[in-house]
Order: C-alpha cells, then sequence, then structure tokens
C-alpha cells in the first residue's frame, strides 16, 4: 500500500522501465514480453505508468462518473429549494458584496417557474424537473454550499475541471489515473464523451505535465450526436499476427529513439499510447456497442434505435420515436456507455450536456435540458445499483457554476459562482441528505461552503487518495490538484 | 454563452489613464473638478450613511458611492441618467418630488439640487470606482507603466559570457549568458542531416529529398548552412509553412459556423493573400496595416488596391452568432473583430473589458469601447456573393468587396463614423455614453495618431498598431517566430503579454530581436534567417543529465527540445514521400456546402493532395482528419500556440487508416521502382526520404527480416511487404517528431 509521497512519485518507475528499454537486447519485440497483451505483465507497473495501483487508503469509490453540465445550470430551480423566492418575488436581493452584489444589481428576485416538493424517505427537496432522478432521492448527497471564484465560463470550466485556470494543469482524472492506474489495460484509463471543444478544450481533459497516457481519450465532441460519434480507424486491415509484426517493428524503432534519447516522456506516452490503441481495437467496440444492451434497457434511457439492435416490432415503432430526436437520446447513449465503460473497468468517465447558460429563456430551456438528462441519469443509477457497482462508483453532477436568484430579465438568470450546487451518489457518499447551504436567495454560499478545490479534496478522498500527498515534481516543485486549497467534506461521508 | 469574459466585479468605469480620449479630456477635467467641489461633499455627507457600500442597512438597493451604483440606481430605477437632469431620480429625490423625499429628514438648500441638475446637464462626469473584488488583483495605471512589455523596446548589446569561443551570434550570447548563470553548458551541434530535416520542417513544412540531403553533405563550403536557409525562404512553400501560423491566429475558416453555417466562398482569397505575403517577405507593418485598414490605404494600382482590399478578410472571418432574437449581434460581432485585433496583433486580452474593466491588465472598460467604434463605424462584408451555379443565395448575408477583375472578396469598408456607446455590464441595452474611439494607454505611441472623425478610424488604429514605439506589437511578432522554432516562446504565453500571461524567459533577447524585426524593415525572414543561423538553433536535441534536472522545460535552451510536428507537415511529408503530393496551389476553396439548406448546409471536404494548407476548413464541420488528429488550431478562437497531444486514436490512424496504407503502398511503388537498386539500397533509401538518415545496421536488419517475414508467407506479394515497411517507417515516433 502506498502511504507517502516517495512512493507516489513516478520517477522511479520511469526509470526502471528506462533501464529496462536501454537493457533489453536486440531487436526489443513486444511480443517477447507478452507484457503489453496480457494483463498479468501491464499489471507489474514496471512497464506501465497506468497499471493499477493500491491508493493511500481504503478506497470508498473506485471508479467516478462526471456528469458535466456545461454552461451552468441553475440551483434555484433545481436541487436548492428556496421558497423565499417565492414570498420576496420583486425584491432586490440586498446587501452583498463582490460580485454577487454586481450580477443582482437592479435587479429583482425571480421566484422559481418550478414547483419543488420532498422526495424519498429524507425527505429532500428536488424540482420537478426531475421525477425520475428524484425517486432516487435517497441516494443523493445535494452539495448546495458550493462555490468557486470566478463567475465566468471559461475560467470556471478550467477550475472545476484542472483546480486552475491560469495555467495549464492536469484534468482531475488524469490526476485519478495518475494515483490509481486503471484495472483493464485494453481501454483508456479515463474517457471522455462528448466533451465541449472550447472552455478551455482539450486541457479539461489533458494530462498537462503528467505523462501524455493520462489524457482522457475524447469520444465525440459536445454539440454532435453520441450516435454518430466514432473512434476512427479501429478496424484494422491486417490479421493481427501480422499487424502485431508490424507494430512490433513500429515500437522497436521508438525504443530505439528513446534509447537515444534517455529521457522522454512524450516518446514513453507515444509507445504506450500505440500498445493502447493497439488493444483498444478489440476491446472498445465491444464496450460502446449498445446494440448487446437489450431493448428495455435502451427504452429505460430513452435511447430510440441502435443499429444491429433486434428489437421486436413494437419496441422498433417505440425505439422510432424516440430516435426522431428523441430528447433523451444524446444523453442517453452517454449514461449508458458511462455504465458500460465503468463495467468494464475504465477508471473515470466524464459525459456532458450543454447549454445550461440561461441568460433568457429559463423556464422553456430548464424544462427541456431536464427533460433531456432526468430519465437516463435515473436508469444509470438503477443500473448501478443492480449491478452492484454504486456502492463503489461515484457519481458526480453539475456545472461549473450556478446562476443570480434575481432575474435578467423576465425570464433568466445571470452567472454566479459564489453559491451553487452540485450533487454525488454512490462511491461511499452518504445519500438522502443535503451539505452545505446558501443563504435565503441562493445568492452565496454560507454554511458548510465548498469550493471546487474542495470538491477535488474530496472526490480524492473517496477515491483513497490524500490530495495533499499526491503530488508529482515537475520542474523543480511538487505539483498537487489542490495545490495549497482544499478542505476534505468529510460530512458527506457514509 | 452571453458575453466572453467575467460580467462580474467592480464596474469601475474610472477615467484611468489621462490623454486616452484626447477629445474630451478637457472637458472632463472641469466636470471632475465640479464633481470633487460640488457633489461628492454632498453625497458622503448626505447620504452614504444609507447608501454605500459600507452602509449597515443599505437602503432600497442603492448605493450612491461609486458612478456605477449612482447611475445602475435601486430599487426604484436608474439614479442618474446622464444628461437627462428631469428624469433622474436622485434629483426628484432632493427636490421631493414624485413622492421621493431625500434626505429623509431634511431637505437639502435649493442650491444643492441645482448644482446637481448642472452637474447631471453636463453627463454626470464622475471619477469613483466600486468598492467589490474578487480577490484578484488588478494591475493599476502605475504598475502598469512598470510592467515589461508595455516598457518600450529597448535594444541593448549582448551580454558578456565567460565561455567566449561558444557564440556564433548575438542570439547565442544572450542564451549562453542565461546558461552559465545556472552553471549549465550547452550540448553539442546537431549532425548535418539532423540539422537539414529541422530546417527543412521548420522553414518549408516538407523533409529533405535525398538529393537535398546529399548536397548539403557534400557542400565544404564556409557557408553551407546559409546556402540551405536561403534556399528554402525562398521556396514558394515557405508561404505555406509560415501562413499557417498565421491563419491559426487569423481564426481563419471557410464557414461561419455556429447556428447559421452560411459558406464563406470567398474567404481563400484572404488565405492565399497571407501565403503570397509571406511568400514575398511583406513588411510586418505593412501587413498588419492592411488587415485592419487596407480599403483606406494609398493604393498604387489595383492589384495592389485589390490584395488590400482582401487583406481586411482578417476582420470578416469570424463566426458569427444568430442575429435574430439578439441585442448584442453587433456588438458580439465587434467584440470577435476588438480580439482578433488585440489578442492577434497585440497578444493582450482586451475582451474581458467589454463588461468591466480588465481584471488584471490595466484596461479600462472605456478603452475597449473606444476601440469597438472603429469597427462599429465598419461594415463587415462576409457575404456568399455571386455563385458561378446560380444557387440560391441566403438572405441577409451582406456583401463582399468587388475586385476589379470582377472577383468579389471578404472584408470591411467604412460605414457612417460613429463612437460607440459604452454597454454597461456588457448589455447592448444598457448604454453608458458614447466614448471617442482612440487606443489603449498602456500601449501607447508618441504621438498618439489623431483619428480621422470623419471616417471610421481603422487607418490611424493600424498605424498606432504598426507603429515602432507600440511596445507589443513587434515583440509579439518575434515571439511568435521564436515559438515556431523552438516550440515554445521567450514568453510561454504566445497569446498573453499582460499580467496573468508569463514573464519572458530572455527578456533582453527579447527585445534585441523584437529591435533588429524592426531595423530590418519588418521582415520575418531577415528575423528566421538570423534565429536559425544561431549556434542555439543549430544544436542537438541530446539528453543532459545536469541540465535537465535543472532546466527539464528547456526554457534556458541548454539543447533543442524534440518537438513534434503539426498535422499539417505530417500529411504534407506523407504525400510528399509518397509521391502523390500536388504542389499546385487549387487557387480556390476546396470546401464544398452541399444539401437544400442554404444557412445550415452539410459541407464536404473534397479529396485532394494538394498541402494542407488549403484543404477546405468549415466550422462545425470535420476538420481534415490527420489534421484534426494533430491537434489542429480551433478555428473559432485565436490561437497563438497549438496544444500536442498524444492518444491512441493518433495510433490507430497510424496502423489503420485506409489512407495512410494507401500512400505506404505508393511509397512502396516508388521504392520497387528504382530497378537497379538492392533491398539493402531501398531500405536505405525509405530511411534518407522519411528519417533523412540512414539506418543501423541493426535497424537495416529488422526491416530486411519484416520483409522476409511477411514475403515468405503465401499470397503476400512484395509490393505489400514493402508497403508495411513504408506504414512502420510512417508511423514511427521518429518521422513525426523533429529533433
Amino acid at each position: 500500500m502506498i502511504t507517502g509521497d516517495s512512493d507516489m512519485n513516478p520517477h522511479p518507475l520511469f526509470h526502471s522501465r528506462r533501464d529496462w528499454l536501454k537493457t533489453s537486447a536486440c531487436g526489443f519485440g513486444y511480443m517477447a514480453l507478452a507484457g503489453l497483451t496480457t494483463e498479468a505483465a501491464a499489471r507489474d507497473g514496471v512497464l506501465n505508468p497506468l497499471a493499477a495501483r493500491e491508493p493511500h487508503f481504503p478506497a470508498r469509490a473506485k471508479r467516478v462518473i462526471f456528469m458535466y453540465m456545461r454552461g451552468a445550470p441553475s440551483h434555484v430551480d433545481t436541487f436548492d429549494y428556496k421558497p423565499n423566492l417565492k414570498s420576496d418575488a420583486g425584491k432586490s436581493v440586498g446587501q452583498l458584496s463582490g460580485q454577487v452584489q454586481d450580477r443582482n444589481r437592479g435587479r429583482k428576485l425571480l421566484p422559481s417557474p418550478f414547483a419543488f416538493s420532498q422526495h424519498g424517505k429524507s425527505g429532500l427537496w428536488i424540482s420537478e424537473l426531475f421525477p425520475h432522478l428524484a425517486q432516487h432521492a435517497d441516494d443523493l448527497c445535494l452539495l448546495n454550499g458550493m462555490h468557486t471564484n470566478v463567475p465566468n465560463h471559461p475560467q470556471s470550466c478550467l477550475m472545476l475541471h484542472t483546480g486552475e485556470f491560469r495555467f495549464t494543469r492536469p484534468s482531475l482524472g488524469a490526476w485519478a489515473l495518475y494515483g490509481l492506474g486503471t484495472v483493464n489495460q485494453n481501454l483508456p484509463g479515463f474517457v471522455t464523451l462528448n466533451p465541449p471543444g472550447d472552455l478551455g478544450g482539450a486541457q479539461n481533459y489533458g494530462n498537462a505535465f503528467l505523462a501524455a497516457s493520462h489524457q482522457a481519450t475524447r469520444i465525440g465532441e459536445e454539440g454532435g450526436a453520441m450516435a454518430a460519434a466514432r473512434i476512427g480507424n479501429l478496424q484494422s486491415p491486417l490479421t493481427a499476427s501480422r499487424q502485431r509484426e508490424q507494430l512490433d517493428l513500429i515500437q522497436s524503432m521508438n525504443a530505439g529513439l528513446l534509447r537515444r534519447q534517455e529521457v522522454n516522456p512524450e516518446l514513453e506516452g507515444v509507445i504506450n499510447s500505440f500498445e493502447l490503441g493497439f488493444r483498444m481495437q478489440a476491446a472498445l467496440p465491444e464496450v460502446l456497442d449498445l446494440a448487446k444492451e437489450s431493448p428495455a434497457t435502451l427504452q429505460r434511457y430513452g435511447i430510440g434505435k441502435v443499429g444491429n439492435n433486434n428489437a421486436g416490432n413494437k419496441d422498433k415503432a417505440a425505439a422510432k420515436k424516440t430516435a426522431a430526436g428523441g430528447a433523451t437520446e444524446n444523453f442517453g447513449r452517454q449514461c449508458l456507455m458511462a455504465r458500460r465503460l465503468v463495467e468494464a473497468g475504465v477508471r473515470y468517465v466524464e459525459i456532458c450536456m450543454g447549454n445550461w447558460d440561461t441568460h433568457s429563456g429559463l423556464k422553456g430551456r430548464l424544462g427541456t435540458l431536464c427533460n433531456s438528462i432526468d430519465q437516463p441519469m435515473g436508469a444509470l443509477l438503477v443500473d448501478l445499483k443492480q449491478r452492484g457497482l454504486l456502492k463503489d462508483t461515484l457519481v458526480v453532477w453539475g456545472g461549473e457554476f450556478g446562476r443570480t436568484p434575481t432575474g435578467q430579465g423576465e425570464d433568466g438568470r445571470d452567472h454566479n459562482s459564489a453559491g451553487f450546487s452540485m450533487w454525488m451518489a454512490g462511491g461511499g457518499v452518504k445519500g438522502g441528505q443535503r451539505v452545505g447551504a446558501t443563504d435565503d436567495h441562493g445568492s452565496i454560499a454560507v454554511e458548510n461552503k465548498m469550493h471546487h478545490h474542495d470538491l477535488h479534496a474530496t472526490m480524492l478522498h473517496l477515491l483513497g487518495l490524500n490530495h495533499q500527498k499526491l503530488t508529482y515534481r515537475y520542474g523543480g516543485r511538487d505539483y498537487s490538484l489542490t495545490d495549497i486549497h482544499g478542505r476534505v467534506v468529510k460530512e458527506i461521508f457514509a | 454563452m452571453k458575453t466572453p469574459c467575467a460580467r462580474s466585479a467592480a464596474l469601475t468605469v474610472l477615467i484611468l489613464l489621462t490623454g486616452v480620449f484626447s477629445v474630451s479630456a478637457q472637458e472632463g477635467e472641469k466636470g471632475i473638478e465640479f464633481f470633487e467641489t460640488k457633489i461628492r461633499p454632498v453625497l458622503a455627507a448626505h447620504c452614504y450613511e444609507c447608501h454605500s457600500a459600507q452602509s449597515d442597512k443599505l437602503k432600497g438597493g442603492l448605493k450612491l458611492d461609486s458612478r456605477e451604483g449612482i447611475r445602475a440606481g435601486g430599487d426604484t430605477g436608474p439614479g442618474v441618467l446622464p444628461g437627462r437632469s428631469s428624469e433622474s431620480l436622485v434629483l426628484k429625490a432632493l427636490r421631493h418630488e414624485a413622492k421621493l423625499e431625500m434626505p429623509p429628514k431634511k431637505k437639502l438648500p435649493a442650491s444643492v439640487a441645482a448644482d446637481f441638475e448642472k452637474w447631471i446637464a453636463m453627463g454626470a462626469p464622475d471619477p469613483r470606482e466600486a468598492g467589490a473584488s474578487t480577490g484578484y488583483k488588478r494591475m493599476t495605471p502605475d504598475e502598469a507603466r512598470q510592467f515589461w512589455a508595455f516598457q518600450p523596446v529597448k535594444a541593448t548589446a549582448a551580454p558578456k559570457v565567460k565561455n567566449t569561443v561558444w557564440s556564433r551570434t548575438e542570439i547565442d550570447r544572450f542564451i549562453l549568458a542565461g546558461l552559465e548563470e545556472k552553471r549549465l553548458v550547452p550540448v553539442a551541434d546537431a549532425d548535418r542531416r539532423t540539422l537539414l530535416r529541422r530546417l527543412s520542417f521548420d522553414l518549408i513544412g516538407l523533409p529533405p529529398t535525398p538529393e537535398d540531403i546529399a548536397a548539403y553533405l557534400n557542400d565544404k563550403s564556409t557557408d553551407a548552412t546559409e546556402k540551405v536557409v536561403d534556399r528554402l525562404l525562398g521556396s514558394p512553400h515557405f508561404g505555406e509553412r509560415w501562413g499557417r501560423h498565421w491563419l491559426d491566429v487569423a481564426r481563419f475558416a471557410e464557414s461561419n459556423g455556429n447556428a447559421d453555417n452560411t459558406p464563406f466562398p470567398q474567404a481563400w482569397r484572404y488565405r492565399d493573400y497571407v501565403i503570397a505575403s509571406y511568400n514575398a517577405d511583406k513588411p510586418y507593418d505593412q501587413f498588419v496595416r492592411e488587415q485592419i485598414a487596407g480599403d483606406l490605404l494609398p493604393a498604387g494600382d489595383s492589384r495592389q488596391r485589390d490584395e488590400q482590399l482582401v487583406a481586411t478578410g482578417f476582420l470578416a472571418l469570424t463566426s458569427k452568432p444568430r442575429a435574430q432574437n439578439n441585442p448584442d449581434y453587433l456588438m458580439d460581432l465587434i467584440a470577435d473583430q476588438v480580439d482578433v485585433t488585440t489578442r492577434g496583433v497585440l497578444g493582450l486580452s482586451v475582451m474581458c473589458a467589454r463588461c468591466h474593466d480588465h481584471k488584471f491588465d490595466a484596461i479600462a472598460q472605456k478603452e475597449y469601447y473606444a476601440l469597438a467604434g472603429f469597427f462599429e463605424s465598419s461594415t463587415m462584408l462576409a457575404g456568399v456573393g455571386r455563385q458561378p451555379n446560380n444557387k440560391k443565395q441566403p438572405s441577409g448575408a451582406g456583401g463582399l468587396h468587388e475586385l476589379s477583375d470582377g472577383s468579389q472578396s471578404m472584408g470591411v469598408k467604412d460605414s457612417k463614423p460613429t463612437d460607440t456607446a459604452l454597454c454597461v455590464r456588457g448589455e447592448s441595452q444598457k448604454r453608458g455614453d458614447r466614448v471617442p474611439r482612440g487606443f489603449l494607454a498602456v500601449t501607447h505611441t508618441t504621438p498618439v495618431p489623431e483619428v480621422n472623425r470623419a471616417q471610421s478610424g481603422r487607418a490611424e488604429l493600424a498605424k498606432w498598431l504598426a507603429d515602432a514605439q507600440n511596445p507589443l506589437t513587434a515583440r509579439v511578432a518575434a515571439n511568435r517566430v521564436w515559438l515556431h522554432l523552438f516550440g515554445r516562446g521567450l514568453v510561454g504565453s504566445a497569446d498573453n503579454f499582460g499580467a496573468l500571461g508569463e514573464r519572458p524567459t530572455h527578456p533582453a533577447l527579447l527585445d534585441h530581436l523584437a529591435a533588429a524585426f524592426m531595423q530590418q524593415g519588418w521582415s520575418t525572414k531577415k528575423l528566421i534567417r538570423t534565429i536559425v543561423l544561431s549556434r542555439t538553433y543549430q544544436l542537438a536535441s541530446t539528453h543532459a543529465a545536469t541540465a535537465y534536472a535543472t532546466d527539464p522545460d528547456n526554457t534556458l535552451h541548454w539543447r533543442m527540445s524534440p518537438r513534434r510536428l503539426e498535422g499539417e507537415p505530417i500529411r504534407d511529408a506523407i504525400l510528399a514521400i509518397s509521391g502523390k503530393l500536388d504542389r499546385t496551389p487549387p487557387g480556390k476553396s476546396l470546401a464544398t456546402a452541399t444539401g437544400n439548406n442554404a444557412k445550415r448546409p452539410v459541407y464536404a471536404i473534397s479529396e485532394s493532395n494538394v498541402r494542407s494548407i488549403y484543404l477546405g476548413i468549415a466550422r462545425g464541420a470535420p476538420l481534415p482528419e490527420v489534421l484534426a488528429l494533430f491537434d489542429m488550431a480551433n478555428p473559432n478562437i485565436v490561437v497563438a500556440q497549438r496544444e500536442v497531444t498524444t492518444v491512441p486514436t493518433q495510433s490507430l490512424f497510424l496502423m489503420n487508416s485506409p489512407w495512410l496504407v494507401k500512400q505506404a503502398e505508393a511509397f512502396a511503388t516508388r521504392l520497387l521502382e528504382e530497378k537497379t537498386a538492392s533491398d539493402d539500397a531501398r531500405v536505405n533509401l525509405a530511411y534518407q526520404m522519411t528519417l533523412a538518415r540512414l539506418p543501423s545496421s541493426a535497424e537495416r536488419d529488422a526491416a530486411l527480416t519484416h520483409l522476409r517475414q511477411w514475403t515468405q508467407t503465401p499470397n503476400i506479394a512484395p509490393e505489400k511487404a514493402w508497403a508495411s515497411l513504408c506504414q512502420v517507417l510512417f508511423a514511427t515516433a521518429e518521422f513525426r517528431y523533429v529533433q
């Protein structure tokens, strides 16, 4: 078990790997190692920086599904019930400071157009926008005291994903992979489905200074149809053994270059990416093939037609209905793929839904958006639970910040980074509770405040990693995800 | 997203920097004096208790202790409407009109109300800054004046160095001094093959041919490298390599993207203009001026006039948001133009000041609107234009420039000159004062050009941008040249020279280069020539343990950093080696819009073997595969430096792409056409063509073994076996890295 800094330092690993590359005799030959084609050798960690590793302390969560809501969803219309908004409708927000004051200045409190009610044994207040998810109220831990620095999408998107917006830093998923490795060496350890192309783009799922193999494999791009998203070139024109011969020759030349250059982490990333690519050819189509799921399952996720599914006529008719621009189609696919990926051993999966930036058209747009994610999220929680995966799979939902309780125009809300909500489920989190709170109107977090940094520290903790000890030495300094910040919010633990 | 930058925090609309707004400066001073003597004391004595940031209990949501607060007002509406005394609630309250009685217990003398009336009629001049803060510190004007990037470029002599024999050029002495300070020594020089491959990719984006290699190796003259450099700089492929760097900055694309993805069928003329400008080594200051104000500059003949009109496409290639239901539409367009101008040319992010004073840099919101006025006084020409096939035109697409040969181009032209009214919090519906067109104070030139108020003023904007005294323009340009030759700029943040950007690793060298650049007529080719002939550029990329431990990022340049090629040179090199590269510029667009919906067409990227820079780039459509896989710049944003990712999808492409297999087969055919050659010689040739070196004997053996393995199996033709070997060479890391 890894207990301290020195053990987490990746350099010994690279040194031994390099030494091995140096000393390995003629011709190289990955085949001879049987190495990267078998899990056993891959797991030994000598060859592979992604080999599964023990955490610092027993983990509550072994894997993560992060649902990123790009554009900052309104908390006061979803998971942060504010009855005072109704009684104080039309009033100003009162004396606040900084950006909160600026954003609300001259604006009137706007009650939520959506009704809230209590759900589950716990009686959590949840908006009518989430009828499916609300059935899992007792599994949800609402984080109502979230806050972050900048009420501005690009900065806060990067902050949420990397803990920093001024400099390029590894993404949360890359850190998780760095700390824990991944259990299935035939799949990427970190996958992102339909991520935004802007707001920092690839930096949000990048490795920064960590080894290149820690960055996410992207499938699709936000705005595109998940059904059409492909990883190209998965089909080899050669037989497996011929291709392996070819790849061995490529890798022997790569290894030769690395021997000549002595140290080159980027090149090690290239070598790893070839092996991963090779194995992905077989493994990934299998995992992403939703035709393997029953029509009933697809329907539960709100997914319409799937390529090869052998649905009966009745199901086909139903499927056709949803396939024709079915609201849940895109996110349903993402949720189901996420389940299949974590089931197959992928460590960290991020999925994404955009367009929450409701400066106007709040009522209509929020209704549409929530409708498109609610049923799939409910189905995902059901599936994870049925498979016994929810107990150690951490599901996280949220955007880069929240929105103002005052109206922007008649039917919109402005950015608000001083108070907003996220939620977690599974992965050692105690459900049926809310942790943290905003003030009477939802303007600012006032109780058990949880910054993006605290979220990161807490998520790493759930994964069995000490956020202060998970460091990487780069350019003479030890870097960590949370830098000098971060508080583990233990109140949320089961 | 409604606006690109934070719309939070202190809305500090202060007149920060004297002299910025020369037109109103004198009047402004008088007004402020009036405010300070007649207005502020009244507010402080009678109002702040209940209406300020410090109030224990703020009344009516009204804060009178900032300019923004008094204007925005409170629950009952705006407090002061500049120029409209009778409608201003503050005045009504002082006069106890409209059921407003302030201060609550006593009515102030009528003379006070008269002062307020006069002050509001003057436009309510007010120098106060709001007190709120986000916790990030904004640069003060004083700090800005001290900040490195805003200092005038100052050429200094290269520092003294201990090792007096190593340096070949001035650049080397700057670099060596930095290394000596850390007690580091540079590694050995690169061998000729490595250097030739590096030069060839860096300057023209193509690998050297075996003939190029032989010629260089056999040239024993002392200026052999100079000859190579001059040959490459003179190649028409130079513009295709360096023009692409600029197209990244210019967020070049051939369709609008966004909700209405109309095509830009004439955008290619701008692309070709950029390539031609780099090939002609057009002085960079002129290059900038043409793109900002080509339509307003004098032209000697119709050819030059056309060229300058095409250049203004720079300001029109943006991805426009949908106009319907978007009150911010015009301001959104202008925001892009301000951004591409400031970040593109000055390396400064000014866009943040659209909604508020810049959080970190000393750029006031007013200054943003001073710049915006140049573009509000101009019309964007981003139309579809006449189509050869007479297809239905999308409505409202805007016009185009008419060129002398009857063709058309995108661009901008002057419209009615106007100053832009400041948008409070960036909201177009909430307008403040009109801000006279003007420039950023932090990058002052002396004298500040006088804006021609009868025109848009872009001519003066262009002049100010490309002025030798502008501290940023030459520095930013020189830094980008360095970036493209070393993989990292002397300023690491190539598109942010502001407070949040990185500081230069070698400030004196950067100034030396910027000064030399300007002295040599803003010649990009001369600057490149100077740099690549330095010993620093010609270092090997070998590892050195001590230096690596101290400086793993190689910011001190103890070696040449190995660099991954961009998608364009990877693809172009593969085509060059397979013999399939079509070196003729197509002289047209290769992005084809199809489908019935003119506003939302489907884009097809025609398969073509032309150089990558000519491939069709339509927003919202898939980018050409190799380019997308190897981190092509996002055509929606200004990109000074691309990312470098290493992902398995790249490996899958190299293993399985039908396109790559086809190129490998063509390459194999070329090798096999060498009828008289032995297999040994063919392997040597293949290595020379792809890696510019000969294989080691172990490598040659491995290659021959691979061929034998494959040909000894029944049904595998020698062509296939050779194609496999060729594909292996394309797939190696060595092929896509320059060492």
